[in-house]
């Protein structure tokens, strides 16, 4: 692995660390890991849960302080302690949750929840009047296939689960980010919704160039989403490679348990058939 | 163990079905009257064998389990049509005393969640030994046998262990030990693996196969997941909105699926081969219990629903040349058709 100029994210040996308290020792998450995300990739994080993959992701978000290493955001390093940055940092790098309902206010209206966002960053163009804010929110609730005059008013409890992650994902895109970090975003939907929100999650990538960490604990969807993969255990990166490859011939013995575990109806068809 | 079966010497004969679920309906008591969350719904089960239950949350399945050893009060919830036959009697019509040798005799439960299943507040053993009978040190050693037949590796030490300091896996098999420690019929599994880590599933899995032949039960297996229908179970029942849409050999309905739904359940599930391009998603949502269309459930998310469709929810239909397969629909998909 060469250079990085052109990288839009580099992760760099980074460790998280969550201090122990009453007597307790501190549990290190994430342990020296590097990877890095092209402008426009689709990447995959995968782990079973506690691996600390989802502290590496809030790490990456900026919501977790970093014990060792560096993460590099547009040749920029990521600096907790300058609020100005990290509040332009946000607006490159957002995030889609895995409970769409956890993540929506219940009190405001699906409209509401998007106005709120803009209204924050109204000191971007555009945001500075609310004509503006209505016209970019209706562009945003268009992108996730959702309709703002009868959608807009809204509460979540009215919506579907499919419909709230949509509003999630508008919500992410409101301030036109480079990279969004999706922590599971469709584990907490049914199976016959989880591929329309894949699918706007691979048209918004290719639409917008939007890059994506995808971190799931399900192979089968990180291979349709992801060309490239990482697989964590423990705390530390065990695997990575183009997903065709580290699906198909599993390098680390890990990740070919992991493989072998994942019910599937071919596999399962054949074996019953054999005996 | 001594597992003394209960329920048997009945009018029942060992060659029929061990579960026969006929034309039950179960509503539950709303605010506007009753709503009805399962539907007309048919199936069988045989002694030993592994029947799935498929379908999404909210379709009823859940519910159809806890109902088969009335497991939710009534009211809230009645059942205004049908009968639950378990070795012959019919559940629905069985006293409390009854009901309660039905219940880890006769059917067992694993649910989805152990952490829930199990009560934090006291320690493995004391939970094992209370669902069993005899002197108090004989119990302690058959709780330790069951946690042994369970592969728990120190099956002493996890008596003595509060469910907290157990993994999710090692709890699982806990609730797996309990559900099986009356030596069921029937074990009814609710998405036994949904709350573990795909290693540990296929651990889970495994075990639930293992148990079930050593033991000689019948396990009705509910799940979302087709792939694990597929490692599992050697007949299948597709629920969509209350409704069975469609039941047969697993093999065959995986493979050669009659109803739209079931077919579009198969696109939609990413899988581990090699990408086959651009999954296409089944339109709309599943639609809310009480608030179902007059016809087919299905019908507003089809590609091949008509005005007949949106009018009559369809019957019950064999499907020709196909032992054993069975769908609800007006517009079958024709055998060997891949869309």
């Amino acid at each position: 692995m060469s250079g990085g100029a052109g990288r839009l994210l580099d992760v760099r040996d980074v460790s998280v660390t969550y201090p122990g308290h009453h007597g307790r020792a501190a549990v290190c998450a994430v342990r020296g890991v590097s990877l890095h995300i092209e402008p426009g990739e689709v990447v995959g994080l995968v782990g079973e849960s506690g691996c600390g993959k989802t502290s590496l992701g809030s790490a990456v978000m900026g919501m977790l302080p970093v014990s060792g290493g560096e993460l590099v955001f547009q040749g920029e390093r990521v600096d907790r302690d300058n609020p100005a940055w990290m509040r332009a940092y946000r607006r490159r790098v957002q995030m889609v949750f895995q409970d769409p309902m956890g993540a929506l206010n219940p009190r405001l209206t699906v409209g509401g929840a998007i106005d709120e966002v803009l209204y924050v960053h109204r000191t971007q163009p555009g945001l500075a009047t609310p004509a503006g804010r209505l016209q970019r929110r209706r562009e945003l609730m268009a992108q996730v296939g959702m309709d703002d005059s009868v959608m807009g008013g809204r509460y979540p409890h009215e919506l579907s689960g499919g419909q709230r992650q949509r509003i999630g994902i508008a919500r992410a895109l409101a301030v036109g980010p480079r990279l969004l970090v999706t922590d599971e975003p469709v584990s907490a939907l049914d199976v016959s919704v989880q591929v329309q929100i894949l699918n706007l999650l691979k048209d918004i990538s290719e639409q917008l160039g939007v890059a994506c960490l995808f971190i799931a604990h399900d192979l089968a969807v990180v291979r349709y989403m992801c060309r490239r993969t990482y697989v964590m255990v423990d705390g530390s990166i065990v695997e990575q490679g183009p997903s065709d490859r580290l699906f198909d011939h599993p390098a680390h013995p890990y990740t070919a348990r992991l493989i072998a575990a994942v019910p599937d109806i071919a596999r399962g068809l054949k074996l019953e058939a054999g005996g | 163990m001594n597992g003394e079966r209960t329920g048997a010497g009945h009018a029942w004969s060992p060659a029929s079905p061990l579960l026969d679920v006929r034309n039950l309906t179960i509503g539950f008591r709303a605010d506007a009257g009753r709503v009805d969350v399962v539907r007309d719904v048919s199936f069988t089960i045989g002694a030993h064998e592994t029947v799935a239950l498929v379908g999404e949350s909210g379709c009823g399945k859940s519910v159809t389990a806890l109902s088969l050893a009335r497991l939710i009060p009534s009211p809230p919830v009645s059942y205004p049509s049908g009968e639950i036959r378990f070795r012959g009697v019919d559940t629905l019509a069985m006293n409390r005393q009854a009901l309660r040798a039905l219940r880890g005799g006769g059917i067992g439960y694993v649910f989805q969640d152990p952490a829930t299943a199990l009560n934090p507040v006291y320690r493995i053993g004391f939970q094992l030994e209370e669902l069993l009978a005899g002197p108090r040190k004989q119990r302690r050693e058959q709780a330790a046998t069951l946690l042994e037949t369970v592969g728990l590796p120190a099956p002493r030490a996890c008596l003595e262990a509060y469910p907290h300091e157990l993994s999710g896996g090692m709890q699982q098999r806990v609730v797996i030990a309990m559900a099986v420690a009356r030596q069921p019929a029937l074990l009814v599994a609710d998405e036994p693996t949904t709350a573990l880590d795909a290693t540990i599933q296929a651990q889970i899995l495994a075990l639930l196969g293992q148990l079930q032949q050593t033991l000689g039960m019948a396990v009705l297996l509910i799940t979302h997941n087709l792939g694990l229908v597929a490692e599992a179970a050697r007949r299948v029942n597709v629920m969509y909105a209350g409704i069975l849409v469609e039941g047969g050999d697993a093999g065959t309905v995986l493979t050669r699926p009659a109803h739209p739904y079931t077919r579009g359940l198969l696109d939609v599930v990413p899988r581990l081969q090699p990408a086959r391009g651009r999954l296409k998603g089944i339109p709309g949502t599943v639609p809310v219990a009480g608030r179902l269309p007059p016809g087919c459930p299905f019908a507003p998310r089809c590609s091949r629903a008509d005005a007949g469709c949106r009018a009559r929810v369809p019957d019950r239909e064999a499907v020709a040349g196909d032992n054993g397969h069975h769908v609800r629909c007006h517009h079958p998909l024709p055998p060997g058709d891949a869309r």
